[in-house]
């Protein structure tokens, strides 16, 4: 009883620290905030990208600190978090933010009647408050990159032991200018420390939060009315591979080894990764596409081994292999597994994938529709292919289009769930 | 499976059934003969591995996939064990849907899909069922006044729970009590009115109650006509704590729970009996500190292994992963449980966590060898489950993929 209470009075302490830290960060951010936005969109641009190029060349180097703490962080393999990380910041490329930040400074709206209808405008001054979540290791930098660009100071939440990208990108910014690293804060609480989140929201002009339902639900109750709240809510990621860009062997190989990279890139943990590859029927068999695409994880998870999966996850990927070797088929690698299935059901990730035979993209469109706008991303080789699934789709659910290999590495001006990147900002 | 292929099958089956009911009788006075129970084991999975389909073809890969060199340490383990989840997706059973004759399931999920466990012949789940309740829950042998904290059978005809407590009341009650959840929810009048009623009458009684039931009369009774109510319940008084709160209720850790209940109803501690079972499942376990008191000395061993309360989608009883009650569950002879590898599903050392493995003779019509996702450990000293695998890695955006999908 005593020890309970003694843990008790510690977390008081720690939630009252929390508080007291953000109340302190708003504050510095608010007298930053002025000169942020005297700032000339190509100079935050240039901060950025110049953070973004001394983080790559951090992973870039054998010695790499960061490379170490990420994979003890996240539980991905070194290698996949340098993949992940330089993937990442090569994104962040000056042209194309410089590009983002003016189009976005200058229009401050969406001329782009296709798009679903802006958010509202911040409320009054303030820092944008970001919300990460932690299942994707380095999407702080676009989530904090994104609000700099728009002029926005940013106070960031990450959890506990979930900080280090975000961290690691503010000392970046910082030693590529002072004054744009003292508009980034970023604060380390847990997601039951309610006063800290309600110190956060109270701070904000606007809320960009990253996470599951509850985390969207609980932010949405606490925040004040006038502080618009863009939710980047959970969702997944699809492919389909029409025939025509199987019939040749040569050219599916290739093909087969970039899905594979976009099942294998995170361990399948972020909103981006496909759990599932529709496949149009014809003279490929999904018996032997599946044994192919095993194939292709096989080769690739020697480059970018898997990371660890904790007991939960076992037992998940144990459940889904039992169902998938009793209901369908099920090619099993060494540290991947390969379904084919007749209808989709959840996956627990951690490059487990599940073709699903589909007589035509008709077929396919059908079943992703009801997937809603929780379907972020959409896998399709060849242009002509993607523009179709992009008009065919509801203007509601407008996954990011890729062509296969390149699901988890968006450009910089990406859709972000439907909506230009900026959109709310 | 054709009509011809199961009317093949039909004389082993009858026999297998014959020779498991006589071992649950042998038995059902907590005796044990686990070499006897692995025989008829082997025997019963063979006969599944061609009479259930999905378990053939699970059976049929795990035999093209084991290399000769693999022995198990148990012949029953060279059998793969079905995963859980396998009821949500598939018909699991020896029979034809025509001769169901009652389907139980499993609570809901995010996914929407629920477990189903077809029955053909209730006579082994009853009888499962009985005697492992008179052997721990109704050791004293003497009708007990039945106030059941949960839907009736008819309220609930898939819940195999249910259909358990109802067949209690008509094997194990005194004709008085019922049941005081309804679909409207909680009965507070009538839980108070039964309780009244056998304090007055002098009736020893068995409150059973789902966890979330049982916070919620709690909660009912701590408020009732603004004075609240407590009740010192006659002597031999006992309350059976099953299942886990599934968001219905607040969440008491196991030893608060206990606590709460004893409280509440004036029942000591080895009084309030922790059952557990899964609707995939035909036989239960319990908590064995009631048996103790009652009866004095300590039950046999399930096979030097116990069961304590855990969290399993289709499981009547669940704990918090971190905390435990300490209450060591009493496995009825005829089940086997044994913790494996999460990845290969081989036996993990002893005292190492592994997920557990069920292997209960009642599940004749579906599959004996379950695979549960729930953590266990196994030691000389028995067996503690170490409730639902713990998840480390954060899911944050990708959590709902599950609910995507149950969306639908």
């Amino acid at each position: 009883m005593q020890a309970k209470f003694h843990r008790s009075r510690m977390r008081e302490v720690d939630e009252t620290d929390a508080r007291t830290r953000i109340e302190r960060a708003a504050r510095a951010l608010d007298a930053s905030e002025a000169w942020l936005q005297r700032q000339p969109p190509s100079a935050i641009a240039a901060g950025v990208a110049g953070a973004a190029r001394a983080l790559r060349r951090d992973f870039d180097s054998p010695r790499s600190l960061l490379q170490g703490r990420l994979s003890r962080q996240s539980g991905l393999s070194p290698a996949m978090v340098t993949w992940a990380a330089t993937t990442t910041l090569a994104s962040m490329d000056e042209a194309n933010l410089t590009a983002l930040a003016e189009a976005h400074r200058s229009a401050h709206r969406t001329d782009d009647t296709r798009m679903p209808p802006p958010y509202p405008d911040r409320a009054g001054t303030g820092p944008c408050a970001v919300f990460l979540s932690g299942n994707v290791c380095t999407a702080a930098i676009r989530a904090i990159a994104l609000p700099l660009l728009a002029g926005r100071t940013v106070l960031a939440k990450a959890a506990s032991g979930q900080d280090v990208m975000a961290q690691a990108f503010r000392r970046a910014l910082t030693a590529q200018d002072e004054a744009l690293g003292g508009c980034v804060a970023v604060e380390v609480f847990g997601r039951e420390d309610h006063p800290a989140t309600q110190a956060m929201v109270s701070a904000a002009s606007v809320i960009s939060a990253y996470g599951d339902r509850d985390t969207l639900a609980v932010l949405s109750e606490t925040k004040p009315a006038h502080v618009p709240l863009i939710p980047h809510g959970p969702g997944t990621g699809a492919i389909y591979l029409p025939q025509r860009s199987l019939s040749d062997h040569d050219a599916r190989a290739r093909l087969l080894e970039r899905v594979a990279l976009d099942v294998a890139a995170y361990d399948q943990r972020g909103c981006l990764s496909p759990h599932h590859v529709f496949v149009e029927t014809g003279t490929v068999a999904p018996h032997a596409l599946a044994e192919e695409l095993s194939a292709a994880l096989a080769t690739l998870g020697t480059a970018l081994p898997r990371g660890r999966a904790d007991a939960q996850l076992q037992a998940q990927a144990m459940q889904w292999r039992g169902v998938a070797a009793t209901c369908g088929e099920l090619i099993e690698g060494q540290d991947h597994a390969v379904a084919i299935e007749a209808t989709p059901r959840t996956g627990p990730g951690h490059r487990h994938v599940a073709i699903i035979p589909c007589s035509d993209r008709d077929a396919a469109i059908d079943r992703l529709r009801s997937w809603g706008d929780q379907l972020k991303t959409l896998g399709v080789p060849g242009e002509r292919e993607r523009d179709w699934f992009s008009q065919t789709l509801a203007p509601q659910q407008r996954p990011q289009p890729a062509d296969p290999g390149q699901l988890q590495t968006p450009r910089c001006d990406a859709l972000c769930d439907g909506r230009p990147p900026m959109a709310g900002l | 499976m054709m009509a011809g292929d199961q009317r093949a099958l039909e004389p082993t089956r009858a026999a297998l059934q014959t020779r498991i009911a006589d071992l649950i009788a042998r038995l059902s006075d907590g005796s044990r003969d686990d070499e006897a129970r692995d025989v008829l084991l082997e025997e019963v999975l063979a006969w599944q591995a061609q009479a259930v389909p999905p378990y053939a073809r699970l059976c049929q890969r795990h035999r093209s996939s084991s290399p000769a060199s693999r022995v198990a340490a148990c012949r029953v383990l060279e059998f793969p064990a079905l995963p859980t989840d396998v009821f949500r997706f598939t018909r699991v059973a020896s029979h034809l849907p025509s001769q169901d004759v009652r389907t139980f399931r499993t609570s809901g999920t995010t996914s929407g899909a629920r477990g189903q466990h077809f029955v053909r012949d209730l006579s082994l789940y009853d009888q499962a069922a009985r005697a492992a309740a008179r052997y721990a829950l109704f050791p004293d042998q003497r009708p007990m006044r039945i106030v059941a904290v949960m839907a009736s059978g008819q309220t609930l005809p898939d819940s195999s729970l249910s259909y358990m407590v109802d067949r209690f009341f008509s094997w194990f009650g005194d004709g008085y009590g019922g049941h005081v959840w309804s679909a409207a929810g909680l009965d507070t009048e009538a839980l108070v009115g039964h309780l009244d009623a056998a304090c007055r009458d002098g009736a020893a009684v068995a409150l059973l109650g789902t966890s979330f039931g049982l916070v919620h009369a709690d909660d009912a009774l701590g408020t009732h006509r603004e004075r609240g109510r407590s009740f010192r319940l006659p002597q031999g008084s006992r309350v059976m704590q099953t299942g886990g709160f599934k968001g219905k209720s607040r969440e008491l850790s196991p030893s608060s729970m206990q606590a709460m209940l004893c409280e509440r109803y004036g029942v000591p501690t080895t009084h309030v009996v922790q059952e557990y079972g899964m609707t995939e499942l035909c036989s239960q376990a319990y908590g064995s500190a009631l048996r103790s008191a009652l009866l004095g000395g300590e039950p046999q061993p399930s096979d030097g292994r116990r069961l304590s309360p855990c969290a399993q989608s289709g499981s009547h009883a669940q704990a918090d992963a971190g905390e435990h009650s300490g209450e060591r569950l009493w496995v009825p002879g005829w089940v086997r449980t044994t913790a494996v590898d999460a990845e290969t599903l081989a036996p993990v050392p002893d005292g190492q966590p592994g997920l557990l493995r069920i292997d209960d003779l009642a599940n004749l019509d579906t599959v004996c060898a379950i695979q549960t996702s729930d953590l266990a450990r196994v030691t000389p000293d028995g067996l503690q489950l170490l409730g639902r695998a713990p998840g480390a890695a954060p899911r944050g955006c990708s959590l709902a993929v599950e609910e995507v999908l149950g969306h639908r």
